[in-house]
């Protein structure tokens, strides 16, 4: 059938992307993008939020209106006004500039959990899928074993004995969340090693390393990125839940939990204490959420072919 | 071949298009043929040629990105298209008008048993009770050449063989009671020992059950097994028509000698293989004249401009070439010959 | 399968012992317990019966032996701070938060087969966008920050629902939807895939082939290949729920489960209550995970029980 023989031609035009190696297919994609981007309004919502976001917290000082703890017991628990467009809290603080610094904890706490418990999870993943044997059974096994530990609680334990500091935030929810990546890895790796070109290439002659740089490691690329940035966002809102409960950052320092969990008791009084720096948190995680899903469609032609064509018969419809 | 009376079958002037972001791709333009009850055609084409859209048109398959622009397709004389049509379709799909498709793997469920999809048809269609469709899903497993049908209808479809899920396919088509089957490259998916029998086995049926069979196929070999009429499709359009015994030794276009030259032979041994230089046409941008115009050796400057219609040539032998049967005195033989008339 | 069970109990007793290791040595050997526990004047003679009550001053192994064994006999000892059998406190207090995910996984699971499968009957139509627009909201909001807004919007603003504690059906109502606000987001996007990826399966065709009407082909073809994948994510969010959210929820609401003992403990630092709570979580998730394999594998028939 049609279809059939185009997915097929589709396929075969990815696979020989692959083969060519990963300069030749990022530069398709970076040309590629704009357009992209341009015909799924969602995904350049989430990449502009991110940027937003990240923008904010690296130039806070710069634009934050007051220093975050600034504190005018005059002033508390004022409404949003022009001097203060999300109001101040109960110590007279500007809410406003305590979200653009709170930003700064958040985003560097999910950066830094995906840096750790990503570059361990795909080593782990990566020896796994190409070892195999006892060292794969074992990782494995460890896997599934830590998978089935009640995390947060366990966090919970440790982070109430260890004074929890920024370090031991990050330490903690790395360990808690590596196994996704090795999972994800090493099946990635094991059906890549099943396909054709790969066997071609070790028959050749090509020598462990360079199979796994030029062959393995590009169909890795874009899966990765996208569970990246979806476990950026899960750290964003573990992080929170941490603070709010006392156990992640710690006053004076500022973050978007911290907030929600230090103008708990003020709903009835003054409801922006913790809506804003709520909507700061669910816009971050949503914004990556987006970014992540647009990723994941973009990469995959065949998606990107059903979503053509459903723009293509209904103007109003959106990318799936 | 019987002519009188309503065909069973008529699909009239067809034409479907695929939406792609490359392009609109006309699929099938302007199909046209008829089966009578009883009958057994073969359509066969390469891949892209738009025999298995044309199959998925007939029973209402066609999504997205594709859709029917044109034409009709009617069963006992009763359009299939449009609201009232749709529902005549579902009436009689899987009961008067049932299909068998390529890959068995896929095709079935592959979480229920086959006692289960087979005794779907005949509690939907047959208005059998648990019981009774108990029993006669063994008949029909027993029907298509299944060893041991009572143990294998309880089984799983990845616990069978190729093979075997094919004939289960096959009595799950045959259960409804069907007089028309419609069969989508029914062995491309299977080893080819056992495309032979299953080709016998739907013959046999066909003859035992007086079906009328479609078969799609790109193998000429497939259709001399069990087609009494065939139609030859290239680029969307059908190129030829007539019985199979005439066409095989009388091909009147040049596609058709094309694919007869291009079959490898175990009499003969020849140096080389013998293939149609170059490629099939881009759907986006049909040609306006005839589709096999750049492949054929004896093409000219007619057939670039103009599309020859599919005409009548004798009793029951259609041919759509401005230069019908020429192609008999010349030979496809690796090289194209341009002739300009 | 019965040796499939077993198998995985054994697994399962090894990650729960596993569990009271890690909790035994960031108790007794990160942090020092006695420092904790006892205000800053207190004497070293204070200190150190303190610390013989504990048992803390015998050897490490020594230690760890007699834990094994009070766990084993469930014997936790006393919470520090309510000063009754801590395992005790626990399994009273254990009804009410099962009662909470219950609610509120069913409703979730109810709430998003309905919506995921509806979109994915239309997509890219109307529906199937708000759905995907709303479920990606959903999932976005961290959960104490919807239980915090639900309140204010239906207990302070409209005053129609009461704002904490466990009463009747109207004090469950705002927690268990707060419980099942993030799942449903993430499972109507499951749902809506997984059903996707299925009609555009071959079976699909060939059981409108045959015949079938749409809702046959849907609601018993389709929907019976995508439990597969549902009932397995599904799982892991009732873990989720069991293991993370409780703590979370049952803290915003003041819903007198295990959570919010989790949180009081941490807050007042009762380790030896911590303790009993996260082994008794751990046994459930090991349970629950055992229970998903077992219906994963009656579901789809293909797997074979390795």
């Amino acid at each position: 059938m049609a279809l059939d023989a185009r997915s097929a031609r589709l396929q075969a035009a990815r696979e020989e992307e692959l083969l060519r190696g990963r300069p030749y297919a990022v530069i398709r994609a970076m040309r590629s993008t704009v357009t992209e981007l341009w015909s799924d309004k969602a995904g350049m919502f989430g990449v502009l939020v991110m940027l937003v976001m990240f923008a904010m917290a690296i130039f806070a000082p710069l634009i934050a209106p007051y220093p975050p703890d600034a504190q005018s017991l005059f002033d508390r628990l004022q409404g949003p006004s022009w001097d203060h467009p999300m109001g101040t809290d109960q110590l007279g603080r500007d809410v406003l500039s305590r979200v653009i610094y709170g930003s700064r904890i958040s985003l560097e706490v999910g950066l830094a959990v995906v840096a750790l418990a990503g570059t361990f999870g795909v080593l782990m993943g990566l020896v796994a899928g190409y070892r195999g044997g006892r060292t794969s059974s074992f990782i494995m096994r460890w896997v599934d074993t830590q998978v089935a530990f009640p995390g947060l609680l366990l966090a919970l334990i440790i982070l109430s004995v260890v004074h929890p500091s920024l370090k031991a935030i990050i330490i903690v929810l790395a360990i808690n969340g590596w196994m996704v990546y090795a999972r994800i890895t090493r099946g990635i790796v094991l059906s890549t090693r099943e396909r054709p070109y790969v066997e071609a290439a070790e028959l050749a002659g090509c020598k462990s390393r360079r199979v796994i740089f030029r062959h393995i490691l590009p169909n890795l690329a874009s899966p990765l990125l996208t569970l990246a940035v979806l476990e950026f966002a899960r750290m964003v809102i573990a992080e929170a839940a941490l603070s709010f409960l006392g156990l992640g950052t710690q006053p004076p320092a500022v973050s978007w939990g911290l907030m929600i969990a230090e103008g708990r008791d003020y709903i009835s009084s003054a409801w922006w204490v913790i809506t804003f720096p709520g909507i700061a948190l669910s816009l971050t995680v949503l914004g990556a959420n987006l970014f992540a899903s647009w990723m994941r469609i973009t990469a995959d032609p065949l998606q990107r072919e059903r979503r053509f064509a459903r723009a293509a018969m209904d103007p109003s419809a959106v990318a799936r | 071949m019987s002519t009188n009376g309503t065909p069973l079958l008529e699909v009239r002037s067809l034409q479907v298009q695929f939406f792609t972001r490359g392009g609109t791709a006309h699929a099938v333009r302007d199909v046209s043929f008829s089966i009578q009850p009883g009958e057994t055609l073969g359509l066969v084409g390469e891949s892209g040629s738009g025999k298995s859209v044309t199959a998925f048109s007939i029973l209402g398959l066609i999504q997205l990105p594709g859709r029917i622009t044109g034409g009709d397709v009617r069963w006992k004389g009763e359009s299939l298209l449009g609201d009232a049509g749709e529902r005549r379709l579902q009436r009689i799909r899987g009961k008067e008008l049932a299909v068998v498709f390529q890959d068995p793997m896929t095709s079935l469920n592959p979480l229920f048993t086959v006692e289960k999809q087979i005794g779907e048809v005949l509690r939907l269609h047959r208005g059998m009770s648990r019981g009774e469709a108990h029993e006669r899903v063994a008949e029909l497993l027993d029907l298509v050449g299944i060893p041991s049908p009572r143990a294998k209808a309880k089984a799983y479809p990845h616990e069978l063989s190729g093979g075997q899920r094919q004939r289960v396919m096959i009595a799950m088509a045959l259960a409804g009671e069907p007089e028309l089957l419609i069969a989508d490259e029914p062995t491309t998916a299977l080893d080819v020992t056992i495309q032979a029998q299953i080709l016998e086995l739907i013959a046999e049926l066909q003859q035992q059950l007086g079906l009328a069979v479609l078969l799609i196929t790109h193998d000429l070999g497939v259709v001399a097994e069990v087609c009494s009429r065939v139609a030859v499709m290239y680029g969307g359009k059908i190129m030829e028509t007539g019985t199979a015994f005439d066409l095989f030794e009388r091909p009147g276009h040049p596609y058709t000698k094309g694919l007869l030259s291009s079959t490898p032979r175990l009499d003969i041994v020849l140096p080389r293989l013998v293939g149609i230089e170059g490629v099939p046409p881009d759907l986006i941008t049909p040609p306006v004249g005839c589709p096999f115009e750049a492949r054929c050796p004896i093409r000219i400057d007619r057939c670039v401009d103009e599309m020859p219609p599919l005409e009548r040539h004798e009793q029951g032998r259609e041919v759509a070439c401005w230069r019908a049967f020429d192609i008999l005195d010349s030979e496809f033989a690796g090289r194209v010959e341009r002739q300009r008339l | 399968m019965g040796r499939f069970i077993l198998r995985r109990l054994a697994q399962g007793a090894l990650v729960v012992f596993l569990v009271t290791v890690v909790v035994f040595v960031t108790t007794r050997l990160v942090g020092d317990p006695v420092d904790v526990l006892l205000p800053f004047e207190s004497t070293p003679e204070q200190r150190a019966e303190f610390r013989h009550q504990l048992g803390l001053d015998r050897s490490i192994p020594v230690q760890f032996w007699e834990y094994l064994k009070d766990v084993a006999h469930l014997d936790f000892g006393q919470s520090l701070v309510l000063r009754e059998d801590a395992m005790g406190i626990v399994l009273e207090r254990l009804p009410a938060t099962l009662e909470l995910v219950a609610a509120g996984m069913g409703l979730a699971f109810v709430v998003s087969m309905v919506l995921g499968v509806l979109a994915a009957l239309r997509p890219g139509g109307w529906f199937d966008r708000v759905a995907v627009v709303g479920s990606l909201a959903a999932l976005s909001m961290p959960e104490f920050w919807v239980g915090l807004l639900l309140i204010y919007i239906f207990a302070v603003w409209l005053g129609v629902l009461p704002s904490s504690g466990k009463g009747g059906l109207d004090h469950l109502i705002l927690p268990a939807v707060t419980m099942a606000f993030a799942t449903i987001g993430r499972m109507v996007m499951i749902v809506r895939s997984s059903m996707l990826d299925e009609l555009a399966q071959p079976y699909v065709q060939t059981a409108r082939a045959k015949g079938l009407s749409g809702f046959r082909t849907v609601g018993v073809h389709a929907m019976r290949n995508v439990s597969v994948p549902v009932v397995t994510l599904f799982g892991w969010e009732v873990i989720l729920a069991l293991a993370g959210y409780t703590a979370v929820v049952e803290t915003v609401f003041a819903w007198p489960g295990i959570g919010f003992l989790a949180y009081n403990a941490i807050v007042d630092q009762d380790l030896i209550l911590l303790q009993a709570i996260v082994f008794l979580v751990a046994i459930f998730v090991v349970v629950i995970n055992i229970l998903i394999d077992v219906l994963y594998r009656v579901i789809d028939p293909r797997i074979q029980l390795a």
